[in-house]
């Protein structure tokens, strides 16, 4: 390579890196407004660009009869809602007032598409008429999910994509288009020559940058935009419509996306699916900027333009291998700046209300939901009898999908990780049997082993990169995966490549090949319904309960000693080996494998099943990948009877639906059933009266130093929150820290329970310097509350109370999906209840804690922390919200506790509450430490006096 | 609950029932969307002007699409055979995909008349493979035709950029094979994305290894970008195209930047050229003719070898009703032998002449060399 070829690959990176960079500034700018992942941003660019190139050709592009209907849909939603609301009047006035922008630009775009215009006015309109349709879009998907999570938006869009793309190619058809150049003109820099058209590229990005960053720093709109991005609910309160801003940005957005089309429609061929690769290059360029910078984003995406550019060079085949895998570095290093245990952002979502039956109307229902069970299977067992062997055939392909959906039941809807790799998994274990069992004739049966053994090893070696990563770092890293995994699957020479891979033997049992449906079905049924026992039985285990608090915060976890690091992978590699189980089964059964069904859209799918049947539920990944594989297929045989037309049609409908059903159902189907039938009853607790109790550690004798903190800081930048603060705490001893609100308390708590570590100064536990992680802390015998409760709010408030215990027993993952671990289950379960009792809870124990009271919650974090035997326990505000009898039970319980030779320290507002049960209090005032003595010293301390009376608040 | 799901899959998979008996069933599969929708819309076009009445049957035609994905086109294959029962079946549009399904063809014996170009499908022949025939150009024969060219043209070093998808891959395949015999080395091998924006950096790699001639590997619109991308990086060999860049996307995108491109298609391409010794030059008109009247364009050249599938169908099912009821393996037994013992039959792109060993049917004058000149398709002699 000399330096001219060089300085072309250079110039073309750059040039395709400006798009990228348009596409990621628009993606950035709707995440952070929205918390919409907007995966369809790229189909802006074709429809753009498309309508563009029409306009050129004297025809009236398909898009302007598309914002019509955007338009007329507006108008019957506005009108429907008003409908609802009895103000029907005030709201046509207001929702034809909304689309009096769309139809002026519908207007002119009708009338300019009648004449031949100059071509720069056909760009004009064609961005019109696209950036029209943006908030259109936001007002009919996104704005009845204003308050749904990231995930289902995130699913949302993905839908958005299909009904786009099958649109798209409805209404441009399948063959490319290509525009007139805007600009003809080409500079000559050291022999290579600079298209005036990149140019211009390069200068409206970063005029579009510039503007963007001027706007949401510097005018009155950008900072109110700015101020929905970081608190929706805070700007609602100042009188910020989210709604509005929801729209400008999808205005914006549009815009952006229309622009880049219009821009790159004269220098290459536009399909009517080009946007989506440029949309994900643009999502991966925004992702390096932390969905939050735009200037990052904006250089990430160059940085993914010159990468490609260089890579076409060197190894055009294994271009998008190189690309992407070069990602998972950089975002490693994006996130080993950051802090670390790090609290992802969590959306609370509404835990469905719990039925309140009396015990006979509970047994009951139980009755029922255990006789549809067992009809269930029964009707599992039947359908080979009633069905046809095509029919069977297609529910072996939702069994097969059902295997991986389970493994993303686990991985995405409880443990919170959102993973677009497993069909790479599926792959996985399809092509390593599909090639060791065809090149090597090796028997099916022994490539099993070898099939998961090897997706174990590249499940752990996935998961040591991406569970590390937090955040929105997490689904791009498994979106690269899936990427990588996909094109080397199409290139590498042992799997046959595009072309595919033939001849892989059939399965055979005792000597006869299996061939049959039918065959078959009972072998993927009965898998399927194997899986689904050991999960359920999984979930409501020791291990299963860490990894359904991991949504819940990474913080609270290792607090309770849970190690959140080894779930993650534990999810992962779960999730991984089902998705390779299912490969191997398919691979035998179909007998042919080509990359498709082990593509990144085939990842994407498998997710929008799980979030269709609802994400955190075993029941919902059977119902998901049913509805997904049935309707796909129903539609896709039915359609073209009742249509007749070309398209992707049954991806469009498809893909309507799904939105509306999210619309209504955000939390999938299956939960939606449970509500509606009433069949959403807690478990039935068995528990014998004599289980035994886990071991109890070796406490320290009264009086002995369990806590000594000297001199520690702590500083925050510039701001020390604390500094230079010494105290000890002493067994049956309980330990009051008082102040003002930012005295330095909170931060305190977290030096002494790991969750910070000090600047200068240290912490000793039990005569042993602090390791400064919770978890560690958590096992060595020190338990707490949190200010904010910190609680599973869809788990039980026994289970809630059990993972307090976590750290005191071992159960593997095999033996609880087993069910071989009864014995410990039982003596964590006994010990939870114990607790329970102890601080008055044990009534409301099959509860789910959600729907406690916020003083009972506070209660409960309590029984939690001593459920895992400490001798030191840290309470924060403990009396915040409780009622003057339980705050007198608490201060009894605390009183007991103390006898029996705990350590206790507490912070608290309840001066009262405070003064009669502390031995010892601190007071704290700017960061430091004020006063230190018995409540009568204290109450009697002059400087004390001065800092609560003297007005210091 | 469960019940009810029970009841409700129950209900769909009897919703899944095809349609109302017919007299003689076939099931067409294309690719109408997806990567090589180019060529599968066009087929699937064609199926409305299939024959509906042969002889004393009347003819139902089934329609999936495999979305170009061989999976895909297992799933549409198993569903004609076990749910539909179809007599025979037209499909599908990619060689991969047509190599996917036969296990299950040959399985059920049905017969399958494949528009593919691949000669994989039928030979070498064996049991698996007789109850396929072909009806497009085998991809062999379209590039032995460039390679001829080339060839005579003093061609020594090529160069290969195709898409990296089923597509792609195949032409890849073919030419390789092709150009060995004829001493021609391959100095470059470069694969693009359909979806790409650019492909500076292959052309780069193309323009650096200095070949005599280039062949791009793809099909539509997607044909351009390579070619354009070269001559605007200032390559003067010659480029080459099969005859997936045979659409009028090619001359329109392209424009001046195409003009002398080599390509090896069917007469049909130009039908006003070809002489009248031409045989199939009468049945390509008919097509054209057919087409144009219901679609109000003309049609490429994939979209005939559906049409020629109609004409093998034509000739044939009369034959196999006499031995045997449609519906029956008798009757799709003897269609098949019906289909190995055509002869001379005309085609919208050439003659059909099938024997127990070759299902290709094909010859040599189904394929003719064209260049593009002034915007145009030229006749090369």
């Amino acid at each position: 390579m000399n330096l001219v070829v060089a300085l072309f690959l250079a110039q073309d990176g750059i040039a395709n890196g400006v798009v990228y960079a348009l596409l990621a500034v628009a993606i950035v700018l709707l995440f952070s407004v929205t918390r919409i992942t907007f995966v369809p941003q790229g189909e802006f660019v074709s429809y753009g660009a498309l309508t563009f190139v029409a306009m050129q050709d004297g025809q009236r592009p398909g898009t302007i009869p598309l914002l019509g209907l955007l338009i007329a849909l507006h108008v019957v939603v506005d009108l429907a809602a008003g409908w609802r609301r009895q103000r029907a009047v005030a709201l046509l006035s207001s929702a034809l007032r909304a689309v009096a922008g769309p139809l002026i630009v519908l207007a002119l775009a009708y009338l300019g598409s009648s004449f031949h215009l100059p071509l720069i006015a056909q760009a004009v309109l064609a961005i019109a008429v696209i950036t029209a349709a943006g908030p259109l879009l936001y007002r009919l998907v996104y704005q009845p999910l204003a308050d749904a999570s990231v995930l289902v938006l995130l699913i949302v869009s993905v839908a958005l994509h299909f009904v786009m793309t099958g649109l798209a190619l409805y209404i441009f058809g399948p063959s490319g288009q290509r525009s007139a150049p805007l600009i003809d003109i080409t500079f000559p820099v050291m022999g290579v020559p600079i298209a005036g058209q990149t140019l211009l590229i390069i200068g409206i990005t970063v005029a579009l940058i510039g503007a963007l960053y001027f706007a949401s720093q510097h005018t009155l709109y950008g900072k109110a935009m700015q101020a929905v991005a970081l608190n929706r609910t805070g700007a609602r309160l100042m009188g910020i419509s989210t709604a509005l801003a929801g729209r400008t940005s999808f205005l914006l957005a549009a815009f952006i996306g229309a622009l880049a089309g219009v821009l790159i429609s004269p220098t290459t061929t536009i399909l009517y699916d080009t946007g989506f690769l440029l949309g994900l290059k643009g999502f991966v360029g925004a992702i390096l900027g932390g969905l939050a910078s735009y200037p990052v984003s904006a250089l990430g995406a160059v940085l993914i333009g010159l990468l490609e550019s260089y890579s076409s060079f060197f190894a055009s085949t294994y271009k998008e291998v190189i690309v992407f895998s070069l990602i998972i570095p950089i975002l490693l290093v994006q996130t080993l700046r950051q802090h670390r245990i790090e609290e992802d952002d969590h959306d609370s979502e509404a835990v469905p209300a719990q039925l309140n039956l009396s015990p006979e109307a509970l047994r009951r229902r139980r009755r029922i939901k255990t006789g549809l069970g067992v009809a269930f299977v029964l009707a599992v067992a039947a359908m080979p009898a009633i069905l046809s062997d095509y029919q069977v055939a297609l529910l072996n392909y939702v069994g097969l999908a059902a295997i991986v959906v389970l493994g993303l039941v686990l991985l995405t809807g409880v443990a919170g990780l959102t993973s677009f790799a497993q069909a790479a998994y599926v792959g996985i274990g399809a092509y390593i049997t599909g090639y060791v069992s065809s090149t090597y004739g090796v028997s099916p049966w022994l490539t099993l082993p070898l099939a998961l053994a090897v997706a174990c090893v590249l499940a752990l070696l996935g998961s040591l990169i991406t569970v590390r990563l937090s955040g929105h770092y997490l689904p791009l890293a498994t979106l690269s995966l899936a990427i990588v995994a996909y094109y080397l699957f199409a290139g590498l020479p042992q799997t046959g490549g595009q072309a595919g891979m033939t001849d892989i033997p059939p399965l055979t049992v005792a000597g006869t090949a299996v061939h049959s449906p039918k065959a078959w079905y009972v072998g993927i049924w009965g898998a399927l319904l194997l899986l689904q026992l050991g999960m359920s039985n999984l979930l409501d285990s020791r291990p299963g309960r860490a990894i359904r608090a991991l949504k819940s915060g990474a913080i609270m976890a290792e607090s309770l000693g849970v190690n959140t690091w080894a779930m993650k992978i534990a999810a992962f590699v779960i999730a991984c080996l089902l998705a390779a189980l299912a490969g191997w089964l398919y691979a035998h059964f179909q007998r042919f494998l080509n990359p498709s069904p082990f593509s990144f859209n085939q990842g994407i799918e498998y997710l929008f099943m799980a979030v269709i049947g609802g994400a955190g539920s075993i029941g919902g990944a059977l119902v998901g990948s049913g509805i997904v594989v049935l309707a796909n297929q129903w539609l896709q045989t039915n359609l073209p009877l009742i249509l007749g037309m070309q398209g992707d049609f049954e991806i469009i409908i498809f893909g309507i639906a799904a939105m509306a059903m999210l619309q209504l159902l955000p939390r999938g189907i299956w939960p939606a059933l449970l509500d509606l039938t009433g069949l959403r009853v807690p478990k039935s607790w068995t528990f014998s009266a004599d289980a035994k109790l886990p071991p109890l550690r070796d406490k320290p004798v009264p009086g002995e130093t369990v806590l000594a903190v000297r001199g520690v800081s702590k500083n925050f930048g510039a701001i020390a929150a604390n500094r230079n603060i010494s105290l000890d705490a002493k067994a049956g001893e309980v330990l009051a820290l008082i102040g003002p609100n930012g005295a330095g308390k909170s931060t305190l708590f977290d030096l002494i329970s790991g969750v910070q570590r000090p600047s200068s100064g240290n912490v000793h536990f039990l005569g042993r310097e602090s390791s400064y992680f919770p978890r560690d802390l958590s096992r060595a015998g020190m338990g707490r509350t949190f200010q904010h409760v910190r609680i599973v709010p869809e788990m039980t408030v026994v289970e809630n109370t059990a993972l307090g215990a976590h750290a005191r027993a071992d159960t593997s993952f095999l033996a609880a999906a087993l069910r071989l671990d009864r014995p410990k289950e039982a003596m964590l379960i006994a010990e939870a209840l114990r607790q329970l009792e102890r601080v008055g809870l044990h009534g409301a124990a099959t509860t789910n804690a959600g729907s406690l009271a916020l003083g009972q919650q506070r209660v409960l974090e309590i029984a939690r922390a001593l459920a895992s035997d400490p001798c030191l326990l840290l309470l924060d505000e403990p009396a915040a919200g409780l009622r003057h009898l339980e705050k007198q039970a608490l201060a009894q319980l605390l009183k007991q506790l103390k006898a029996e030779g705990m350590a206790v320290i507490i912070v608290e507002h309840d001066m009262d509450f405070v003064m009669n049960l502390a031995d010892r209090i601190v007071v704290m005032q700017f960061g430091e430490k004020l006063a230190e003595g018995t409540p009568c010293e204290i109450q009697r301390n002059p400087a004390v006096i001065e800092a609560y009376l003297g007005g210091a608040e | 609950m469960q019940t009810f799901k029970a009841f409700a899959v129950a209900a769909i998979l009897t919703a899944l029932a095809g349609p109302a008996m017919a007299q003689v069933k076939v099931g067409v599969i294309a690719s109408s969307t997806g990567p090589i929708s180019v060529v599968g819309l066009q087929q699937k076009n064609t199926v409305a002007l299939l024959p509906k009445k042969i002889g004393d049957f009347t003819v139902d035609y089934i329609y999936m699409d495999d979305n170009s994905d061989p999976t895909q086109a297992t799933k549409d294959v198993q569903k004609f055979l076990i749910e539909d029962k179809v007599d025979a079946i037209i499909g599908p549009s990619g060689s991969p995909n047509a190599m996917a399904v036969l296990p299950f063809i040959a399985d059920s014996k049905t017969v399958m008349l494949a528009p593919v170009g691949t000669t994989a499908v039928v030979l070498p022949m064996d049991d698996k493979k007789k109850w396929v025939f072909k009806t497009t150009q085998n991809d062999n024969l379209v590039m032995d035709a460039l390679v001829a060219h080339m060839k005579k043209n003093g061609v020594k070093t090529v160069a290969y950029i195709g898409t990296n998808d089923p597509l792609g891959a195949n032409f890849g395949k073919a030419f390789k094979a092709a150009i060995a015999p004829a001493g021609i080395k391959l100095i470059a091998d470069e694969t693009f994305s359909r979806a790409d924006t650019s492909v500076a950096g292959q052309s780069l790699k193309i323009i650096s290894a200095a070949p005599d001639a280039v062949l791009v590997g793809a099909a539509g619109a997607t044909t351009v970008l390579p070619e354009v991308t070269l001559v605007d990086q200032g390559y003067k060999g010659r480029v080459y195209q099969t005859h997936g860049a045979a659409t009028p996307e090619f001359l329109k995108l392209g424009g001046k930047k195409v003009d002398g491109t080599v390509l090896a298609a069917s007469p049909m391409l130009v039908q006003s050229q070809v002489g009248d010794d031409v045989p199939s030059k009468a049945s390509g008109q008919a097509y054209i003719d057919a087409y144009t009247k219901v679609y109000g364009v003309a049609p490429g050249t994939f979209g005939a070898n559906v049409w020629d599938a109609g004409l093998l169908l034509e000739r044939t099912i009369p034959i196999a009703g006499q031995k045997a009821k449609p519906g029956t393996p008798e009757f799709r037994a003897a269609l098949r032998d019906a289909l190995e013992n055509v002869k001379d039959l005309t085609g919208a792109q050439g003659v059909y002449n099938m024997t127990p060993a070759d299902h290709s049917g094909f010859d040599a004058r189904s394929i003719v060399t064209i260049t593009v000149k002034d915007g145009a398709w030229q006749l090369l002699k």
